[in-house]
């Protein structure tokens, strides 16, 4: 469970850092949060 | 736009105590930044509650753990809090050896520059609740209920929300008297228990159709648990009170007391009962919920409202959540006898 909530906020800092970057779309960036919080 | 900002303003001030880590404070960035959304936020935060170390509480004096005041620790950090003594909690920090934190009588607190820190302590006058903070964490919450007609306030602490850790009463000029709680929420449990054996009869339904309701977060059916619990807190310290005015203190007496509220405070207990000689209890547990919705009826009845008609909407918003229908249905329901009294 602690692996998990660490990764969940790991995860979102890579995939802000990729839009943020422009390396992701906001769609792309909002649908990758959604299987994020799926998992 | 504005209302939008001031909303989020205050939504990060409101969650600010509860960011303590390198990981809450990067999903309070995030957050700021508008990268994930409140609900996010809050879905995290819940998730990061679910892991956090659970608190072990341990009993450290008291024999056979019911005959006796009992005092319990815990450990959280490098911090040891403890019950000191009836109606004195103190938070010593192991590694300076000083104590940092007391929480004492009707929510007095003792701070030092290190425990300022650390701790927090949040006191809600109005309701008698107060939360004490260890880095963010809701450690202690602490809770009063003033009792008139003894000047008295019995007082609860839990850890973790939910977990007993001291109650006590303080009656003003007099020592604080501590509680044996599993004793206490043993007659708690048993006279909650009764009540809805009550409604079980009363409206037909099965315990478990009761729980159901309580389940709904109903604030009627939670206001009225609330006055029970509050009752039967009363009744005790009426119980306590009736048993023994007048009488004579004997050895087995006070020994009786001893075993209900602890050595420590029988002899502050006794003084008080000898005070009160000759008061009467006039009401008793059972009769609890009949005289809530009593109540309910006449608050209706000064709203303007017919004692049939009350009685009816309070029937119906009780009819509707037994079979598992919302607010609105039932405030539907409410209105189709009394109105907007509901």
């Amino acid at each position: 469970m602690k692996s998990n909530e660490k990764d969940i906020v790991k995860e979102l800092e890579t995939l802000s850092k990729l839009f943020e970057g422009g390396a992701l779309s906001k769609e792309e960036f909002e649908e990758a949060k959604k299987k994020l919080f799926q998992n | 736009m504005i209302r939008i900002f001031l909303t989020l303003i205050i939504f990060i001030t409101s969650i600010n105590l509860a960011l303590s880590d390198e990981r809450t404070e990067k999903l309070k960035l995030m957050l700021e930044k508008g990268l994930i959304t409140e609900d996010e936020f809050k879905k995290i935060l819940n998730l990061n509650e679910k892991t956090k170390t659970k608190i072990k509480i341990k009993q450290i004096s008291g024999s056979s753990g019911r005959e006796k005041f009992e005092k319990y620790e815990f450990y959280i950090d490098n911090y040891r809090v403890h019950t000191l003594s009836p109606g004195t909690i103190r938070i010593d920090n192991m590694l300076t050896g000083d104590t940092d934190v007391t929480l004492y009588g009707n929510f007095k607190t003792k701070f030092t520059k290190n425990g300022k820190k650390f701790f927090k302590f949040e006191f809600d006058q109005e309701n008698l609740k107060s939360d004490l903070f260890y880095k963010g964490r809701k450690l202690i919450n602490w809770t009063g209920k003033y009792v008139s007609r003894y000047q008295a306030t019995f007082h609860q602490m839990q850890v973790d929300g939910i977990k007993p850790f001291h109650y006590f009463i303080v009656i003003p000029g007099k020592k604080m008297i501590s509680l044996n709680f599993k004793l206490f929420d043993k007659k708690i449990e048993k006279a909650v228990k009764k009540v809805k054996e009550e409604l079980s009869l009363k409206y037909n339904l099965s315990v478990s159709d009761i729980d159901k309701i309580m389940e709904t977060r109903n604030d009627a059916f939670a206001k009225e648990t609330e006055k029970i619990i509050s009752k039967e807190q009363e009744k005790i310290i009426k119980d306590l009170t009736e048993k023994y005015a007048g009488k004579e203190i004997t050895e087995q007496i006070r020994q009786e007391i001893e075993r209900t509220i602890g050595e420590e405070m029988a002899n502050a207990f006794i003084s008080e009962i000898e005070q009160v000689t000759g008061q009467a209890i006039d009401q008793a547990v059972e009769n609890e919920l009949a005289r809530e919705i009593n109540a309910a009826i006449a608050y209706a009845v000064q709203q303007g409202v017919s004692e049939a008609a009350a009685a009816a909407a309070i029937e119906a918003i009780i009819l509707v959540y037994a079979m598992g229908g919302t607010d609105e249905e039932a405030m539907e329901a409410c209105r189709k006898h009394a109105g907007d009294a509901c």
